[in-house]
């Protein structure tokens, strides 16, 4: 039985239950006012947001529900993504923001997990300077300070 | 959007996002501006170690609130007073010292005591001259949450951690006096440490490890275990008399863990007598028995254990101790290089039919005959059994099939020392040694630890084959070259000869169906052979195994697992799931890893610490 999922911006989507269902926020929801042919509405996403969310759970409709263990495994490195999972995050940071907040608020924590690996390892690797080119960040130190804080941490980087 | 303003405004997301980032990428985005500064720095200091100190820890006097982790292997007395004073949210700390003085320690464990502390690691240098000090301080502190207690003299450190003890709620108290002890008799040392621990700290206490202790040729006029009656002395009744605080406080231990003790015979059996919970006990490299114990019953005994580095005869004393105390629920026995004539008549039979794991070094064939006696007549209900040193030729005296326990035997370890085997004294002992596994239908877990990497797989899955080819090569000298075709290193001894050309390339080349992967010059020569071996050489297919440790034992580059090797090994058992190694090296080649991860990724590869 398909659902019906309402966007902030009053756009339905048709999915099927055990997609929507990837989204324990959703479940829940179908599971606490049963089955009703009402669009389920998600204020909290946009349409476009919700649109490659919904890609995301279609694509992984088969997937094993993971457990508690599994998501807090500290093997799973960084660079442990799909290579699908990876190329469905090359959008823009907006967008990847967006799809960051959109699983943290459909508690889809395959997807969040995801997302929050991608956001990381742009981060890894770059130099201060280049973590504000990447993000667009206005460095708010006075000259000073800097100076201050790159002698405070100088101590890290020989441990 | 801002980036900061959003994501890392959430705390749960900002967590997931830092928990892929090692600890210089933190401080790098701390650095980024003041925003991030403020949601990365503490996450950057959760976890610090501190290999050398340059600075003196000042950067712990402003963030050290959020340190949860701490090791520093360089600290002086200042350097405690800061972490005393600016790290009150510390779960876990390691610290090395090298100039610290006593007093430092003393006004440091004083202040600090977190509440929240659950793990506490010192190496401490001089530790001997230290501990009289050290430990009533420690002992005097309300540790709530401690549960891993540490401690080590110099050249010990970092501390191996121990086995993860069953125990619940277990403390872990390990004294490792190897350099300033050595000497010093150890039931000194108990009352010195253990009486001296608050009520507190000890009413848990599961799991005592004293180790190491004097060793009996150190001393001088010490009690030999073999004397008898060593508990009944002036010695004896002195520390009963004078420790009465210790014995209470011992009550609850449940696994006690003796490490080269000399002359602790006393102790160990008032230890045993008066703490009615154990239920393991093992005596490492330890020259005492368990004279004097009496009828007292062991009522939970589950496991004992006892490894010594002599060959003592101590049938008697064992069968005095097994068959007088009453161990109900013994099931698990190991003896190690301390009975070279252990027999059936050590084990009372009322101990033998409970036993489901048996551990034993045998060391002659003669020991090994008495052993394949001992589960031929006992032993009904093994499930795991361990057999270190056996020898080709005592392996021939072995009849798995008629164990009482070959039903249900399910795990098997066997550390085979083997000797090169030339032609002047090579005795193929294939077929038993295959019989191990043809008669143990119920077996799942082989393990075996290997000087002569190759030769075991050969031996392992080749058997009957390994056989003919031998008989082969030694009537066809010239025909060396073609038979081992697989070899990738030649031979540089006569005694190699054989041991290469059983090896599983060899193997491998025996089966047609084997052939894909090898290179065309290795198939060529190949071929040669085959002809003539291949109805009888098939690999003897093992899908009874599911698990497979393996170790080298030797520093040999060339022991490194190969891909032919690994194919040979992974074809024989169908249903393996699990590759276990030992030890510090990594057996497998690099090639031999990808071939595994591309043909059979349901195979799980580790490092499995012993």
């Amino acid at each position: 039985m398909p659902i019906t999922l309402l966007s902030l911006d009053d756009v339905q989507f048709k999915v099927d239950k055990e997609v929507a269902e990837r989204s324990i926020l959703i479940k829940n929801m179908i599971e606490d006012v049963g089955e009703s042919d009402a669009p389920i509405p998600l204020p909290n996403v946009s349409s476009s947001v919700l649109k490659k969310v919904i890609e995301y759970c279609e694509h992984h409709r088969n997937d094993p529900v993971q457990t508690q263990d599994e998501t807090d495994d500290p093997r799973k490195r960084s660079n442990d993504i799909e290579e699908w999972d990876m190329k469905f995050m090359m959008v823009d940071q907006e967008m990847l923001f967006e799809i960051i907040l959109a699983a943290n608020y459909l508690d889809i924590k395959p997807l969040l997990d995801v997302g929050c690996k991608t956001v990381a390892n742009i981060i890894k690797g770059k130099t201060p300077e280049e973590i504000r080119k990447v993000f667009n960040i206005v460095n708010d130190f006075t000259p000073e300070e800097e100076a201050q804080i790159k002698k405070e941490n100088e101590w890290a980087e020989d441990r | 959007m801002s980036f900061s303003t959003n994501c890392f405004a959430i705390p749960a997301l900002l967590d997931k996002i830092v928990s892929h980032l090692d600890s210089p990428d933190l401080f790098k985005a701390a650095t980024v501006c003041s925003s991030w500064q403020d949601a990365f720095l503490k996450y950057a200091f959760r976890d610090i170690v501190y290999l050398r100190n340059t600075n003196g820890f000042q950067e712990l006097a402003e963030h050290g609130r959020h340190v949860q982790q701490l090791k520093t292997f360089s600290v002086f007395d200042s350097d405690l007073d800061i972490i005393a004073s600016h790290c009150p949210n510390l779960k876990g700390l390691t610290l090395e010292t090298e100039d610290t003085s006593i007093d430092a320690l003393y006004d440091f464990f004083q202040r600090v005591a977190p509440r929240g502390l659950s793990r506490l690691e010192l190496h401490l240098k001089h530790m001997g001259r230290q501990r009289h000090l050290i430990f009533p301080v420690l002992a005097s502190q309300a540790w709530p949450s401690l549960t891993t207690l540490t401690l080590s003299g110099r050249g010990t450190s970092p501390a191996t951690p121990g086995p993860q003890s069953r125990l619940p709620n277990s403390i872990e108290y390990r004294a490792q006096l190897r350099e300033a002890q050595k000497r010093e008799p150890w039931r000194m040392f108990v009352p010195d440490t253990l009486d001296t621990l608050s009520p507190e700290a000890v009413k848990e206490l599961h799991r005592l490890t004293l180790s190491p202790f004097e060793e009996e040729e150190e001393q001088e006029g010490g009690t030999r275990p073999e004397d008898g009656n060593s508990n009944d002395g002036g010695e004896g009744q002195e520390s009963q008399a004078r420790d009465p605080i210790v014995w209470k406080r011992l009550k609850t231990v449940r696994l006690v863990e003796v490490e080269a003790s000399g002359n602790g015979q006393t102790f160990l059996v008032q230890l045993l007598q008066r703490s009615p919970e154990i239920q393991a006990v093992h005596l490492e490299r330890s020259t005492v028995f368990l004279n004097g114990m009496g009828n007292h019953p062991l009522l939970h005994l589950h496991t004992f254990s006892i490894e010594g580095r002599k060959q003592l005869h101590l049938e008697s004393t064992l069968f005095t101790f097994f068959s007088s105390c009453q161990l109900p629920q013994l099931r698990s026995l190991t003896l190690q290089s301390v009975f070279p004539m252990f027999t059936r008549s050590s084990l009372p039979p009322q101990i033998m039919d409970r036993l489901e794991h048996l551990s034993r070094r045998v060391t002659t064939g003669a020991e090994t005959q008495h052993l394949d006696h001992l589960l031929t007549v006992g032993c009904p209900r093994l499930e795991r059994l361990s057999i270190q040193g056996l020898k080709w030729s005592d392996s021939s005296t072995t009849r798995p099939d008629r164990w009482r326990c070959r039903a249900i035997l399910r795990e098997f370890e066997g550390g085979l020392v083997i000797p090169y085997w030339g032609r002047a004294n090579a005795v193929p002992p294939v077929p038993t040694v295959h019989d191990v596994y043809r008669h143990l239908p119920a077996l799942r877990r082989l393990r075996f630890s290997q000087r002569r990497f190759r030769l075991f797989y050969g031996w392992l899955v080749g058997l009957t084959s390994l056989n003919e080819l031998y008989k082969r090569i030694e009537t066809d000298e010239g025909g060396d070259g073609g038979v081992g075709g697989g070899m990738d290193t030649p031979p540089d001894e006569q005694g190699d000869e054989l041991l290469y050309v059983i090896t599983p390339s060899s193997l491998v080349s025996m089966s047609e169906n084997n052939l894909e992967g090898i290179d065309p010059e290795t198939a060529s020569t190949m071929a040669t052979t085959t002809a003539a071996t291949a109805t009888t050489n098939r690999t003897p297919p093992l899908p009874q195994i599911r698990t497979l440790e393996v170790e080298i034992l030797e520093d040999e580059s060339e022991a490194a697992l190969r891909v032919m090797e690994l194919q040979t090994v992974v074809r024989a058992m169908p249903n393996l799931e699990a590759i276990w190694y030992l030890g510090r090296r990594n057996p497998f080649t690099h090639a031999a890893w990808e071939w595994v991860g591309r043909t059979r990724p349901d195979i799980c590869i580790g490092h499995l610490h012993s």
